[in-house]
């Protein structure tokens, strides 16, 4: 044994030793390690070892003498304050006679290490414990690998296993394809061997299969295929080349029996074990090869029937959609088959004519045919053609109704001349007509050959100047001369021009440079074998200003906000004005609490005359209503509707006569007592009623001609009684008649529509709706013709009820004042708590009386004949008495106190009306008439 | 290089991009294993063929993928199976800087094959440390950065980490400047 190089201080083992203890011999702990202590504070106060700990190891009775001899032993102490174990070694030092324990704690995992709050750096580093726990974990990790891979493992097997059983299935499956397929399948090897021959196979060669397996396939195949089949296989082995691998053919192969029949081959490659097999799928195709041009051979011979048929043939489905046409029908009305095939063929027709075809449509309906009926077409170039139709429903094989096969006859040639007087008198009007038109004449290419004063003067180019020039260097605008180029082009190759026979506003060129809108109407004429275009051209500068100052007019001057102080009626109204102003317009006139009128009127034509018309009407409307209700004052009534409307009538019709003009229009007046509409309707479209008690909806209107017609015509009322929660609705026929991009009118029908279960909404909100379906029917937001729309609901509330409301007219006759008196009495008896002695009757009776001599005699001054009203109403707590009358206005100053010295009797009337009432009030009502209130408190 | 840190690298490959991705690296590596075994010893080669296919497949630089996987194999891999030798809880992230060396070193003598490198640890104030890496293996330096980073987000620490001496570069060896933020 080597010397003491070194000696240790007692010391150093806290370090180098964190786990040691030091015990005397009274087995107290005189000594401990760093971490020893920094567990176990507690040993300070406690410092007997077996207080602290407990041996585990070795198992034997414990005391410092035997503790002191036993060398080498493994000690295990339990810790008493923790579940720590430490591991280590007792030994005696006899100099200080101590007993050292070095250890090291003692547990298995790190986590164990861990959740006992012991880290691997309380290790000392020379102490093995450490490296033992670090182990552990790499066995642990390592051990937990290899169970996930197990668990991997286990899962693969299980997967490869269901492939397996899938691949079987599958092989199963495709075998019983094999044998039941109805195609012949063929698998040969890479020198042309059969390896399988299925059962279709047998039947479409009349081999059995042991009969070709193991033989060369090419014993199916006729010559050259035969020959040059062993060819084909080796030359793709050898280069990968395809011949017909992938495809489908059409070719032939041969029966045992040898004849040959049209087959079609697919064949695939495949590799197995390295060497080709090549699968080929043979179908029998002479059935079928011969129907197909059986087939063919006889739809050939129809449709060279149909498409050389000197009629007009076409086919259509039950939706009236165009599915063919005949090269006839293309040649007479000038449409190529693509561009109207998947139309319907009702947008061919002229408006007239669709009508008839919708009348048409329900015979075919229900007949299944349609004969001799007489229509007008367009052609494609905007002719119209007249046609004589009938057609013959087609069906399926299962009886329902496929299509329609139609035949026409062109008759425009008989019809023409039926009209060929009408027709030349309208010519000649025309050309009268235009003789204040520039008229430009350009022969096929181009050149101006004619040229007028008018033309002169709207071009600034002379005569001299523009013949023989080109016109379109001359008279377009540079950025329409492409467009200009091949519209000409386009008519001189196909005869077609999109331009010609009608009236179009396009923008043209003066000399000075300037542009200018025009409206032109261009026909190609044959003169001398050639082709010549005559334009008739006007400028419409001041027409397109005009569109401009009519719009402002009508949205001025021709609309007004509907009043919104008549209780029981809620009004909505609106207009809205085309491109091209019409004149559309709405008015109303109130006439106290329970009367309102309105009128909804459109002036036939457009443009700046009918919006000066349609404000000129409307103003005398209010003039003629003014004038009549000051004129029927004296008799104590109002105008009726069709007063207003014959006065008007008669003031207007010369005028619209001599400007050729006519106005339809309907007037109405709502009677908020009776609950009665009296409307006058002048050729106006139908209003509309909704009747909320039956839910129905009733379309009305008169049987008057529209305004300017005639001056004969006297208009007559009709009159329609309504209740709370009844809706009016009155519209322009820019409504009904607004077009969906197919053509199809909206029509009453369509509006009718729109306004089921709409009873409930406000009249604003209807409007709104209305006119937001008629722009989802239209599909366009510009509006082709004024669209106006006045909606009048009738509200729940009532103005008073009728029952508490009384009315009495009287002349102006003391006589009358009996009659006055007992009504008043009558009332205040059935709807007061008043007796026919109450003191308070008894003084209303009086106040009544005077007030009635009063105006007899001094409003009147005892003139026989005048009128005098009087309403009778009772409110929540008060009677009220208006008394009417039309006399010399009350003066309130001019009443002097009554002198009760018997000196005059000035003053008494006055004096005992006021004293008997609550309150007397005195003035001149809205329409001129003195009115005396007289209340009463109940 | 153990089985672990390549089974790291597909276990960090699928789960953020997939399967698919990961055989598309493999196939690209040639890498003729099919099932990484952890304690088993594979040349390095393996590694960094898997490293350079990713690269090439995630059309990323190898740096990137190297510190990405650092990080991965400190938070997930190293953390599952060995982080009960970490102690985030009752220790600070320098501390565990002190310690990485140590724990590779007792590592290294369970695993025979393993040739761990050096962490030595100097210039330690209250809020840097330095890192002295030290290792037989080529070109890893990207991957002790994300190692580095991973093991503050471990100890919930925030910190920067400036590679400041480069062995690549001629330097000594690769030195790592760690600042607390």
């Amino acid at each position: 044994m080597m010397d003491s190089a070194a000696t240790l201080p007692f010391e150093f083992l806290h370090t180098a030793f964190p786990f040691h203890l030091v015990i005397d011999s009274q087995l107290r702990i005189t000594q401990i390690g760093e971490g020893m202590a920094k567990r176990y504070s507690q040993m300070e106060t406690t410092p007997l070892l077996l207080e602290n700990f407990r041996f585990l190891r070795p198992r034997t009775s414990l005391n410092f003498e035997t503790l002191s001899q036993i060398k080498n032993v493994v000690v295990v102490l339990q810790s008493l304050h923790d579940p720590l174990k430490f591991k280590g070694v007792f030994t005696y030092l006899p100099e200080q006679q101590v007993l050292l324990f070095l250890g090291s704690p003692w547990v298995t995992s790190m986590d164990e290490a861990n959740s006992l709050g012991l880290k691997l750096t309380d290790f000392p580093i020379h102490d093995g414990a450490g490296d033992y726990l670090i182990a552990l974990q790499v066995h642990q990790t390592a051990l937990s690998d290899t169970r996930k891979l197990a668990e991997e493992l286990k899962e693969q097997r299980e997967r490869l296993s269901e492939a397996n059983r899938q691949l079987q299935a599958r092989e199963a499956q495709l075998s019983s394809i094999v044998t039941t397929a109805v195609d012949a399948i063929i698998v040969i090897d890479e020198y042309g061997i059969v390896e399988m021959f299925n059962s279709a196979a047998e039947k479409i060669f009349g081999y059995r299969a042991e009969e070709v397996l193991g033989q060369n396939v090419s014993a199916l195949m006729p010559s050259p295929d035969r020959e040059q089949h062993d060819g084909h296989l080796s030359h793709f082995t050898e280069t990968g080349e395809k011949h017909i691998i992938g495809t489908m053919r059409q070719t032939y192969a041969q029966r045992k029996d040898g004849t040959l029949f049209p087959i079609e081959l697919s064949v695939s490659e495949m590799r197995v074990g390295g060497r080709y097999k090549f699968t080929g799928i043979v179908r029998d195709i002479s059935v079928r090869l011969r129907m197909e041009t059986e087939l063919r051979e006889r739809e050939q011979f129809y449709s060279q029937v149909y498409h050389h048929a000197p009629v007009m043939l076409h086919t259509m489905n039950t939706e009236w959609v165009l599915t063919s046409v005949n090269d006839y029908w293309q040649q007479v009305l000038g449409y190529n088959a693509e561009e109207v095939v998947g139309r319907d063929v009702r947008e061919l027709l002229t408006p007239t004519s669709r009508s008839l075809a919708e009348f048409m449509r329900s015979i075919y309906i229900a007949e299944g045919y349609f004969e001799n009926i007489h229509l007008q077409v367009y052609k494609k170039n905007r002719e119209v053609l007249e046609i004589l139709v009938s057609g013959l429903a087609e069906y399926n094989e299962a009886g329902e109704r496929t299509g329609t096969f139609v035949v026409g006859i062109d008759v425009t040639a008989r019809r023409q001349a039926e009209r060929a007087l009408e027709e030349s008198e309208r010519r000649n009007r025309q050309v009268l007509a235009s003789t204040l038109d520039a008229v430009v004449l350009i022969d096929a290419e181009g050149y101006v050959t004619e040229w007028n004063d008018r033309a002169v003067a709207l071009f600034g180019w002379t005569t001299t100047e523009i013949i023989g020039k080109p016109m379109r260097d001359y008279l377009i605008p540079p950025h329409f001369r492409e467009a200009h180029d091949s519209g000409l082009k386009h008519y001189l190759n196909t005869g077609v021009g999109a331009i010609l026979n009608q009236r179009i506003e396009i923008v043209a060129l003066r000399k000075d440079g300037s542009e200018f809108p025009i409206e032109m109407t261009v026909s190609p004429i044959q003169f001398g074998g050639k082709t010549f275009f005559c334009a008739f051209i006007q400028d419409i500068t001041a027409r397109k200003q005009e569109v401009e100052i009519g719009a402002r007019i009508q949205q001025t001057l021709l609309t007004r906000r509907p009043p919104t102080s008549v209780p029981g009626l809620q009004i909505a109204a609106r207009s809205l004005a085309s491109q091209r102003v019409d004149g559309d317009y709405f008015d109303f006139f109130t006439f106290g609490k329970s009367r309102l009128d309105l009128v909804v009127a459109d002036i036939m034509g457009k443009g700046i005359p009918a919006a000066l018309l349609g404000a000129g009407s409307k103003s005398l409307f209010q003039r003629v209503i003014r004038h009549l209700t000051h004129s029927l004052l004296p008799y104590g009534c109002l105008p009726q509707a069709h007063e207003i409307v014959n006065s008007v009538h008669r003031l207007l019709t010369p005028d619209l006569i001599a400007l050729n003009s006519y106005l339809t229009l309907c007037y109405a007046h709502f009677d908020l007592e009776q609950y009665v509409c009296n409307f006058v309707d002048c050729g106006h479209p139908r209003m509309i009623h909704y009747r909320a008690k039956t839910g129905e909806i009733v379309l009305l209107n008169g049987e008057n001609l529209p305004l300017g017609f005639t001056d004969n015509e006297i208009y007559v009322p009709c009159s329609t009684s309504f209740a709370p929660g009844d809706i009016f609705v009155f519209y322009s026929d820019g409504i009904t008649e607004a077009l969906c991009p197919s053509g199809q009118m909206l029509g009453e029908s369509g509006l009718v529509e729109m306004l089921h279960s709409v009873q409930e909404w406000t009249a604003d909100v209807l409007l709104e709706h209305v006119y937001q379906k008629v722009q989802e029917f239209t599909k366009q937001s510009s509006v082709m013709d004024d669209q106006t729309l006045v909606v009048v609901q009738v509200t729940a509330e009532r103005v008073s009820a009728n029952s508490r409301k009384a009315v009495v007219e009287l002349m102006s006759l003391v006589d009358e004042q009996d009659r006055l008196l007992q009504e008043v009495r009558d009332f205040c008896l059935q709807h007061t708590q008043h007796q026919e002695d109450s003191e308070a009757l008894i003084k209303v009776v009086l106040a009544v009386g005077e007030a009635f001599t009063n105006i007899v005699e001094h409003a009147y001054q005892l003139q026989p004949q005048h009128k005098v009203l009087v309403e009778l109403e009772l409110g929540a707590s008060e009677l009220e008495i208006r008394l009417f009358d039309w006399g010399v206005p009350f003066s309130w100053s001019a009443i002097e106190d009554p002198l009760l010295d018997g000196s005059h009797e000035r003053g008494f009337g006055m004096h005992i009306i006021r004293s008997c009432m609550d309150s007397v009030h005195y003035d001149l009502d809205g329409v001129g008439r003195n009115r005396l209130i007289l209340t009463k408190l109940l | 290089m153990y089985g672990l840190v390549n089974r790291a690298i597909e276990q960090l490959v699928c789960e953020q991009l997939g399967e698919e991705t990961w055989q598309e690296i493999k196939a690209k590596a040639a890498v003729g294993v099919d099932a990484f075994v952890g304690l088993e010893a594979y040349p390095d080669e393996v590694t960094y063929d898997l490293v350079g296919a990713a690269s090439e497949v995630l059309k990323l630089p190898a740096e990137a993928i190297l510190e990405e996987f650092g990080k991965y194999w400190v938070l997930y891999t190293g953390k599952t199976a060995y982080g009960s030798l970490l102690d985030p809880a009752n220790s600070t992230l320098f501390s565990c800087l002190q310690n990485l060396d140590n724990l590779h070193s007792r590592v290294s003598l369970t695993m025979p094959h393993l040739h761990p490198p050096s962490f030595l640890c100097t210039d330690e104030t209250e809020s840097s440390i330095r890192v002295h890496y030290f290792s037989e293996r080529q070109g890893l330096a990207p991957m002790v950065v994300g190692l580095l980073k991973g093991l503050a987000d471990l100890y919930q620490t925030s910190v920067e980490v400036e590679q400041v001496a480069y062995l690549a570069k001629g330097d000594d060896h690769d030195i790592f400047q760690i600042t607390l933020r």
